[in-house]
């Protein structure tokens, strides 16, 4: 009789709720079956009321499955079963003839008769979020697989660039060495050429010897260029380092003053200064200053020269332009865009030479050198 | 009166099946690992042996084997925690004449002395 | 209370009995025979597990958590350190088992099939405490959740937080070796009530 009535209030609340309720006792006959699990199963709680759980769903049948309801209904801890071990519990299917996927806990069931112990099965349905899962899962999976393919590439193309620059390296060497042999012959060739013409010929070609030699080295240079990984260098430091012999005094106003760049940078400075001396005519010094400003800082490097004219402002960057190696600003340019830093030049022709280096926030620090 | 060798290494589950036979009148000697049964099982020539399977010095399955090359024919339970099917077919391929499982019910144990215990039930 | 090694003997018994019959069901699960070891169990005050956690790490575990009321009062966790968890799960979905299984990371799929094992071996073993001591408990549903050990023990409410008992087992599963620990916490009262109800068991027997 407890249990009669017990059954009518589980009945009054559990047809409300969206998930699956079914009551068995010890011999696995349904003695409950919610309005839910009705609509779900097409069959109703009258049909199914008194017919044995096992006999219906035959897949339940197993020992694994025996064993962990019999022990909850021995007075055992809940048993759950996942939806990703069990796909269902109670097979439903669904109007696309899919079946809905169950997360199901069975619970003793405290209303009915201590002597005759029941189980309470609630089954959630999470189909949809099984499908949400699995989704996610492919596109997990998928990312995965272009990440190792990304991997894979990136490995041969590191393989590749071995390659490159060893076979760079190789023929440099030999170049390099065949321009040792051409210049001492040159010099020979040289004392004992009596005919200015000649003379002038051999000239001719001792200069394109040295244009080969500087591209090699430029090449070497270049091929250097963002191995190693950019740190902080403290810019006075740098200067210091470059020997002006006293040709053009430096006036330097960036105390304290680190950036963040490829450990190239001192050769940027280094050709800024070449540069100073190979093409400003008349220059007295050179100034170097620092100004904070709201995008970053402002490294402003000028001269008291000729300057730039005009049309060339941009030109003076390009590879090859110029009366010597050509390389020179085109290789600070670069060697600075690796942490993004830039570099233009904003003189005024006949006034001198200025390059504005902009340095991003972040890439550089006040008071604190490396 | 019977005698049964018990090999457990657990005191509290020998103690356990000590109560249950004590109860129906068989007499019980004991041993804590399976090397030891095996010297008991030689020298004191019980009617029968019950052996848990999980011990150290010689596991049961061990002491299957060792009673089966030394060609002791007491025959023997296996009364042990683990339920699997592969482990109860080894047992008995192994000259066990009953595989129980832990834990212990004396209704299950009982009836399975008195079967082996039978002259017919003697291999 | 004094714990004798009878008492430790009892409930290592215990757990035995609970463990084997969780790795059969799992041994069904996987379709594989799975090899057990005895387990090993031992019982510390908080202020011991402190110093015993000290030396265990850090390790992020699975754990599944039960939560037990009635003639002993506790929690109980089932924990599974990360590369036996990857095991398991290879051996239950049936996926090939990878070399770096301690670096996988555990999605929500992987914490539901967790649960579902952890709920199984724990079952396992408060079913055989609950059976052989003939004692009824009510229970929480298990939860799951990632965390070290401490933690877990921090979770439990400070009254029941008296003493705890650490069962430690290994599993064989095509010779990959799966570690899994039961943690039991209890009040001290209830821990006194459960070792003598065992006490009890083998003096009936003595009688």
């Amino acid at each position: 009789m407890i249990q009669q009535a017990n059954l009518s209030i589980i009945a009054n609340f559990s047809d409300a709720l969206p998930v699956g309720i079914c009551i068995i006792d010890r011999e696995m006959t349904i003695i409950f079956w919610n309005r839910t699990l009705a609509g779900w199963s097409g069959r109703s709680g009258e049909e199914m009321i008194g017919l044995n759980l096992l006999d219906l769903y035959p897949d339940l049948n197993t020992h694994a499955f025996r064993t962990r309801i019999h022990s909850v209904l021995d007075g055992g801890p809940p048993a759950v079963f996942s939806s990703q071990l069990h796909k269902t519990f109670i097979p439903c299917t669904q109007s696309d003839g899919t079946l809905r996927v169950q997360q199901t806990s069975v619970i003793g069931y405290p209303g009915g008769d201590p002597d005759h112990p029941c189980a309470m099965i609630i089954i959630e349905d999470v189909t949809e979020l099984d499908r949400e899962i699995r989704s996610v899962r492919r596109m997990k999976d998928q990312a995965l697989l272009e990440v190792q393919e990304r991997k894979r590439a990136e490995e041969a193309l590191e393989k590749l660039n071995v390659k490159l620059n060893l076979l760079s390296s190789v023929t440099r060497h030999d170049i390099l060495n065949k321009i040792m042999v051409i210049d001492g012959f040159l010099g020979f060739a040289e004392e004992m050429a009596t005919d200015p013409t000649q003379a002038e010929y051999l000239a001719h070609v001792r200069a394109a010897a040295m244009v080969i030699q500087n591209i090699l080295v430029f090449n070497r240079q270049y091929e250097q260029l963002g191995i190693e990984e950019p740190t902080w260098f403290a810019i006075d430091s740098l200067i210091e380092a470059i020997d002006t012999e006293e040709r053009l005094p430096i006036r330097l106003a960036c105390d304290g003053i680190s950036i963040y760049c490829d450990p190239m940078l001192e050769k940027v400075f280094y050709n800024l200064y070449d540069n100073a001396l190979r093409h400003a005519e008349g220059a007295t010094r050179i100034e170097i200053t620092c100004q904070p400003s709201s995008s970053g800082l402002r490294i402003v490097w000028e001269d008291d020269g000729t300057g730039v004219p005009e049309d060339e402002k941009e030109e003076i960057f390009k590879r090859g332009f110029g009366k010597n190696t050509g390389m020179g600003l085109f290789l600070v340019r670069e060697i600075l865009a690796i942490t993004g830093i830039t570099i233009t030049e904003t003189g005024e022709e006949g006034k001198g030479a200025r390059f504005e280096i902009s340095v991003p926030e972040g890439a550089y620090r006040i008071g604190n050198p490396a | 009166m019977s005698t049964i060798l018990i090999i457990d290494d657990s005191s509290f589950q020998r103690t356990l099946i000590r109560k249950t036979l004590t109860n129906e009148q068989f007499t019980c000697i004991e041993a804590d690992n399976g090397r030891l049964g095996l010297e008991m099982a030689e020298r004191e020539s019980p009617d029968a042996i019950i052996v848990d399977l999980l011990m150290p010095d010689l596991n049961g399955i061990e002491f299957l084997q060792a009673i089966q090359e030394k060609g002791i024919t007491i025959p023997v339970i296996v009364l042990t925690s683990d339920i699997q099917d592969a482990t109860r077919d080894l047992c008995l391929k192994l000259g066990a004449r009953s595989f129980l499982n832990k834990p212990l019910r004396p209704d299950d144990l009982i009836p399975a002395i008195r079967k082996v215990l039978e002259p017919s039930g003697d291999i | 209370m004094e714990i004798a090694p009878q008492d430790l003997d009892g409930i290592r018994e215990l757990v035995n009995i609970g463990v084997g019959k969780g790795a059969g069901i799992l041994s069904e699960m996987t379709g594989s025979t799975i090899e057990l070891t005895i387990p090993e169990v031992s019982i510390y005050t908080p202020d011991e597990f402190g110093q015993l956690a000290s030396q265990i790490g850090t390790e992020r575990y699975s754990a599944i958590s039960l939560d037990f009321r009635g003639a002993f009062s506790g929690m109980a966790y089932s924990i599974i350190p990360a590369d036996s968890a990857h095991i398991l799960i290879d051996a239950i979905t049936g996926e090939e088992p990878s070399d770096n299984g301690a670096e996988r990371p555990f999605t929500s799929i992987h914490a539901e099939t967790l649960k579902e094992i952890g709920n199984i071996l724990i079952n396992g073993v408060m079913g055989s405490i609950t059976n052989v001591l003939k004692s009824q408990l009510t229970y929480s549903l298990p939860s799951y959740c990632e965390a070290d050990i401490p933690s877990l023990i921090q979770k439990v409410g400070q009254e029941h937080r008296e003493a705890i008992l650490l069962a430690e087992t290994h599993m064989f599963i095509r010779n990959l070796n799966i570690e899994g620990k039961i943690l039991m916490i209890m009040g001290s009262a209830s821990f006194e009530i459960l070792v003598e109800r065992m006490r009890e068991i083998s003096r009936d027997s003595e009688a």
